[in-house]
């Protein structure tokens, strides 16, 4: 089944989940003013799925079933999906110019697809075969995941099992034939308020010692023991304001990100899928970190599209678009978009197929894409102020543009050039402030992994001893064979006859 | 004359895809000519509307749906650049022109 936006949006009124926002239990996540970006972002992810003009990148032939499904519940079959999955990010980017919060599901069915098989294969469990059960039933009712992954870690310099306090990492206190109990956090999760499930993995290699925490499970969001805290980002409460001061009104800044508590919360054995098997955990790691860090050259090069266009707008309103550094500052910020992009490209078209039969991307270049992402974002939304100038932090607010007595000032000193209005103006201003001065840049940095961590991927899979070999064949250190069939002798003979002659 | 329509995506488009049918229907003669989902049997000619020169939708399987093919990609038909407000013209000229050998 594939839902509409609308669909979606009432699927949320049938869940029940505990959730708290500024001090107060919010009883329905569709009807909470605060969550309201955030759930019609997501509702994006469904309703694009229903037009026929991006069907062809929103839908997925399921290789379960056969049936016709969101991509977003799809576990990836050829090369061509992994393309076609950066190119869903971009398109959704482009729609809501913000975090549209369902890949990190998306890349945790497909994480745990491709682990739950491996384990199976070395320990003769079952992981796999409750997985694609588990998998049909999110497919069947498109449901929305929330891929909670990071844990709150506590001190970083002791492994889980040394930490004082046992909960600060998700773990397994029980064991029944029926199913497992676990307590512990989840944190920084995105879209998790308007989720339909919460899909878990560990967050980090764990040895024999830290066996209990190597979990990897699924729980209904509304699931007894489960709590979700909302968490605060920037100007958050100016979507209360009215409608121009939020920027991106109808789908705000990042995903809205949640704690999550699991007090003791019982998980039956169906949607357990790894479960003290701390041997594959650097595998679910790293291969979801990979899946989700392929993502960002699609996102935000999407919302990067958005933003391009904002400040072509905005220098236009102010009669300066043919200026020479605003022109070369738009080119600039396509130039860096475009190279992200095109690492989304080259590590999905570098992808290949795993012993499960799912896809997977190049590991080195999705980390090579998230740690440009960490920097080239930056910059292109520092050029984004440079066009649009301090206006963007100094513009007065929407009660006073419409208030009685002063609104007039502002309709009249705001105004720029002939054929732009005062209020698109204050629009785009507002929209380039949402998007290059708030928590979206925080969440480039660190979403799917904090820049050190590419870091120790791509030095470790950056191949440095084949690389060495080929510097001493290209210096003469070690033999060219290739040289010696060109010239027809070994090297040596090759350059003694040239300092002979 | 039954034409299908394919999309590809639009994940980051040149043109507007969307505009380019709407003003191709105003042109098409609708006595002649219908546009019908990609689905429909007995398709005369299959539309792919590529909104960007990497033709994604261009795939064996899908001009395999009708005996005829024409391709918009981004600001080319059938690859050859054209203007993009000619675009829904030129479909027209075109369509007429392989229609043309239709029984």
């Amino acid at each position: 089944m594939i839902k509409s936006g609308k669909e979606y949006v009432e699927s949320l009124r049938a869940l029940s989940p505990v959730v708290y926002a500024f001090g107060e239990r919010i009883k329905s996540v569709a009807d909470y003013p605060l969550f309201a970006p955030h759930v019609n972002a997501a509702a994006m992810t469904y309703e694009l799925a229903n037009h026929p003009e991006f069907e062809d990148i929103l839908r997925a032939k399921s290789h379960l079933t056969g049936d016709v499904i969101n991509r977003f519940t799809h576990v990836h079959q050829s090369v061509d999906d992994l393309v076609k999955k950066v190119r869903m990010m971009r398109l959704l980017g482009q729609k809501t110019g913000t975090c549209f919060q369902r890949c990190v599901g998306l890349d945790a069915l497909n994480g745990i697809y491709l682990t739950s098989y491996d384990i199976d294969k070395k320990y003769q469990t079952e992981y796999h075969q409750r997985f694609k059960k588990y998998l049909k039933f999110v497919q069947e009712k498109d449901l929305m995941l929330a891929g909670a992954m990071s844990d709150p870690k506590g001190d970083r310099s002791l492994r889980p099992s040394e930490q004082e306090d046992k909960d600060l990492y998700l773990r397994v206190v029980e064991k029944k034939k029926e199913g497992i109990i676990v307590r512990g956090a989840k944190a920084h999760i995105t879209g998790t308020v308007n989720s339909h499930e919460i899909i878990c993995m560990p967050t980090r290699t764990m040895t024999e010692d830290d066996k209990d925490y190597a979990l990897a499970l699924a729980v209904p969001i509304d699931a007894q023991g489960v709590t979700l805290i909302f968490g605060r980002q920037t100007n958050d409460t100016r979507r209360l304001d009215g409608e121009l001061d939020a920027g991106n009104a109808k789908y705000g800044i990042v995903g809205g990100e949640a704690l999550i508590v699991f007090d003791d919360v019982f998980v039956p054995w169906e949607r357990v899928f790894m479960c003290g098997e701390y041997d594959f955990t650097t595998e679910l790691v790293e291969t979801f970190a990979g899946y989700h860090r392929s993502n960002y050259g699609g996102c935000k090069v999407g919302i990067s599209d958005v933003v391009i266009g904002a400040a072509a707008l905005v220098a236009e309103s102010n009669g300066v678009e043919k200026a020479h550094h605003i022109r070369d500052n738009l080119t600039e910020m396509i130039l860096l978009a475009e190279t992200c992009w095109s690492c989304s490209l080259a590590c999905s078209y570098e992808g290949y197929k795993t012993p499960s039969g799912a896809y997977t991307i190049n590991p080195l270049l999705a980390n090579v894409v998230k740690l440009n992402i960490t920097r080239l974002n930056y910059e292109w939304m520092r050029l984004a102020q440079d066009i649009a100038g301090g206006i963007i932090i100094t513009l007065p607010s929407e009660k006073d543009y419409r208030d009685k007595d002063v609104g007039r000032y502002v309709e009249k000193y705001f105004k720029g050039k002939e054929g732009f209005s005062t209020e698109e103006r204050i629009r785009l201003y507002r929209l380039i402030e949402n998007l290059a001065v708030g928590a979206g840049l925080p969440e480039a940095m660190h979403g799917a992994g904090s820049p050190a961590a590419q870091k120790i991927m791509i030095g470790r899979r950056g191949n440095i001893e084949e690389k060495k070999k080929l510097a001493r064949v290209v210096s003469g250190i070690k033999e060219d064979i290739y040289f010696q069939k060109i010239v027809g002798m070994k090297e040596k003979e090759y350059f003694a006859q040239i300092l002979r002659a | 004359m039954q034409i299908g329509l394919k999309y590809c995506g639009s994940c980051n488009p040149e043109v507007d895809l969307l505009k380019i049918v709407e003003r191709l229907k105003k042109e098409l003669d609708k006595k002649k000519v219908r546009i019908v989902p990609l689905d429909t049997e007995g398709i005369d000619l299959v539309l792919i509307l590529n909104a960007c020169p990497t033709s994604c939708a261009d795939r064996e399987e899908v001009r395999q749906r009708a005996p005829l093919c024409i391709t918009v990609n981004g600001r080319m038909i059938d690859y050859l650049p054209v203007k993009e407000e000619e675009i829904p013209e030129l479909l027209k000229e075109r369509i007429k022109k392989k229609g043309s050998g239709l029984k």
